[in-house]
């Protein structure tokens, strides 16, 4: 390789390396922004020139935020729902997609474009008839109104079957002439081999149900079955001054069960998304 | 172990037949090879024997029972695919107890099977690895194993050998022939490779288009080939073929009936110029277009008045390219067949 080559190869990853910071930066500095605000003091919130760094770390906030409503219920309505929803992703999705790749019945297609088609429907669009639907059967304020409509999930069924598509196909008939049910087969087969996309998938019902505040604001009035989004976007209404160390105190309690939870399965989700050949 | 009978085997799909008629005898603790040129229908054949695909027309029988509706688990059956089809999640002792455990069988003897198993095919050092950290090889035999533990009364092995290096392949053969002994079982294999075939078969089935063309065991496929497709497939290189009307320039008395006359590659003789014939046979002038050394032997294409032969030499007598020589064919060696590509009686012979 001559000298040239190689010094334009220095440039174009210097280039690389900076348009990646430059990506990275826009994608981490709100974040660290919060961060740092949370720790800040209501003074430092306020001054201008704003500050980057606080004086000296102010942890009073989390305590100020938590005690300045029920958030140990919010919490836990959260956990409640998200978990549920979680659940009932698996037990519905995971048969689903099963079914769409690997199953042959009448009306496959047309069940699967429907399937698909949902995924074209904005919850703006849907959630005046779900809450007339809801408020028929006296499940606004319950849990269930929270829980329900995100059973199943068009976009997992859709990525899971996909991956469950690409088994190849000897694999099933191994299990089969190994005696094993279809029950077996998907859980001892199918499963393990799509645990990277399943557990993606659910990831990301983790994330969009625990930061959702639309619908439980549309579904919920009372702070029993309120969940932690909604409870702390109420302390910028509480706060009149809006008092910005709080409120980002608050969003830290919000996303911190993400973030540990990302640091887990941080492997998994790389893995779904790579090109997964077998043999 | 259990004999096997396909009786008018029919396999369609979308009206397109890929096994016609197909009717098989294989007898207990034969090794039967199903071969053929891709696409001929072995694979098909194989599946519906394991009971992956199920017949169109015909019935299939595995030690005298009607199998037709009988599911593949329920056979007693054991496969091996091509890519392995190794539950890649589970580790190999997992892979090789699965049945076991679907079969309900108590630990303590499940425990025992896979430890014989794993050492008659030498995996006892891998029980607890992850597929993925296994070479071709290993894979190959964890599938091995898992149809072992299943002792079953017929193997079923789908080219089993197609995605090793060809080193590997030559040794894993010697095994299978070895382990074929050992279990006493009988085993069906299928393959595109005629040279696996002849080495590992007491029965060889050459099937083409959908349509068995012959059914003997690999000598007398080789020495009696039923019809010109099966002469032409089983040998390296592949028998020489002659219009019966270009033959009969060079030797007059061929039956008047033949259509076509072949001839073995490794039959004939190069001699570098005529000579006095001692017995009944054919000579030939020809010259080299090319010459391929493989140490032990060499194959020459050669240009003569029939068209382009080629010869197969084990003689030191290695002519460069564009060197003229004679060969010389015994009339012994001579296959005649008919117009319908059937074989014909060599009467000179």
């Amino acid at each position: 390789m001559n000298k040239t080559s190689k010094g334009k190869k220095l440039i174009v990853s210097v280039i690389n390396v900076i348009g990646l910071c430059v990506v990275a930066a826009v994608f981490i500095l709100p974040f660290l922004w919060m961060v740092l605000t949370s720790v800040k003091t209501f003074a430092e919130t306020m001054t201008y020139p704003p500050v980057f760094l606080p004086g000296k770390i102010n942890l009073k906030n989390f305590a100020n935020a938590w005690g300045s409503g029920p958030f140990l219920r919010y919490f836990l309505n959260s956990c409640i729902v998200t978990f549920a929803v979680i659940a009932m992703q698996f037990l519905i999705t995971i048969p689903a997609a099963y079914a769409y790749a690997r199953c042959r019945f009448r009306g496959k297609n047309i069940m699967f474009g429907l399937t698909l088609s949902t995924l074209m429907i904005p919850t703006q669009l849907i959630f005046v008839p779900m809450f007339l639907v809801f408020s028929k059967m006296n499940l606004i304020n319950t849990y269930w109104s929270l829980i329900l409509p995100f059973c199943a999930s068009a976009f997992g069924i859709f990525m899971i079957r996909q991956r469950f598509m690409q088994i190849p196909e000897e694999i099933i008939e191994a299990a089969r002439l190994d005696d094993a049910s279809e029950l077996k087969i998907l859980t001892h087969i199918m499963v393990p081999m799509a645990r990277p996309t399943i557990t993606t998938m659910l990831l990301l019902t983790f994330i969009s149900r625990w930061n959702d505040y639309f619908w439980p604001m549309v579904m919920t009035t009372k702070d029993n079955v309120r969940t932690l989004a909604v409870g702390v976007t109420m302390l910028r209404e509480t706060e009149a001054a809006a008092s910005w160390n709080t409120l980002m105190a608050g969003n830290v309690i919000l996303v911190l069960p993400i973030l540990i939870i990302f640091i887990f399965t941080q492997k998994h989700i790389i893995q779904a998304f790579t090109y997964n050949g077998e043999k | 172990m259990a004999d096997i009978k396909l009786k008018g085997v029919y396999k369609r799909y979308d009206n397109k037949e890929v096994v016609k008629n197909l009717n098989l005898e294989i007898s207990e603790g034969e090794f039967a090879v199903l071969v053929g040129p891709s696409g001929c229908g072995k694979s098909t054949t194989l599946r519906m024997i394991a009971g992956l695909e199920h017949p169109s027309d015909g019935e299939i029988y595995i030690g005298g029972n009607l199998v037709n509706d009988v599911p593949a688990a329920k056979r007693d059956i054991a496969m091996v695919f091509q890519n392995y089809a190794i539950y890649p999640t589970m580790s190999v002792r997992g892979n090789i107890e699965f049945g076991l455990k679907n079969r309900k069988v108590p630990k303590g003897e499940r425990e025992e099977l896979i430890r014989d198993v794993c050492e008659i095919v030498g995996l006892s050092d891998y029980l607890e690895r992850k597929p993925g950290t296994l070479s071709g090889g290993q894979r190959q035999r964890v599938a091995l194993a898992r149809a072992m533990v299943k002792k079953p009364s017929v193997f079923l092995m789908d080219e089993p050998l197609s995605n090793l290096d060809a080193k590997l392949r030559t040794q894993m053969r010697s095994e299978l022939i070895e382990l074929h002994k050992r279990l006493n079982t009988t085993f069906i294999y299928v393959t595109h490779d005629q040279v696996e075939a002849m080495s590992m078969g007491s029965k060889i089935i050459v099937m083409n288009q959908g349509i068995k063309m012959q059914d003997a065991g690999p000598m007398e496929v080789y020495d009696k080939p039923a019809n010109v497709f099966s002469a032409q497939f089983i040998g390296t290189p592949p028998m020489n073929m002659v219009e019966a009307d270009v033959f009969r320039k060079l030797c007059q008395d061929i039956p008047v009936d033949c259509h076509k006359v072949g001839f073995r590659s490794e039959k004939v003789r190069m001699l570098r110029e005529e000579e006095e014939r001692s017995c009944p046979c054919v000579d030939i002038p020809c010259s080299v277009i090319t010459r391929e050394l493989l140490g032990a032997e060499a194959i020459f294409t050669l240009d003569s008045r029939l068209g382009h032969l080629q010869v197969k030499s084990l003689s030191d007598f290695l002519p460069e390219v564009g060197e003229p020589l004679v060969i010389r064919i015994g009339l012994e060696h001579l296959f005649f067949f008919d117009q319908t590509g059937n074989r014909m009686d060599n009467v000179l012979g």
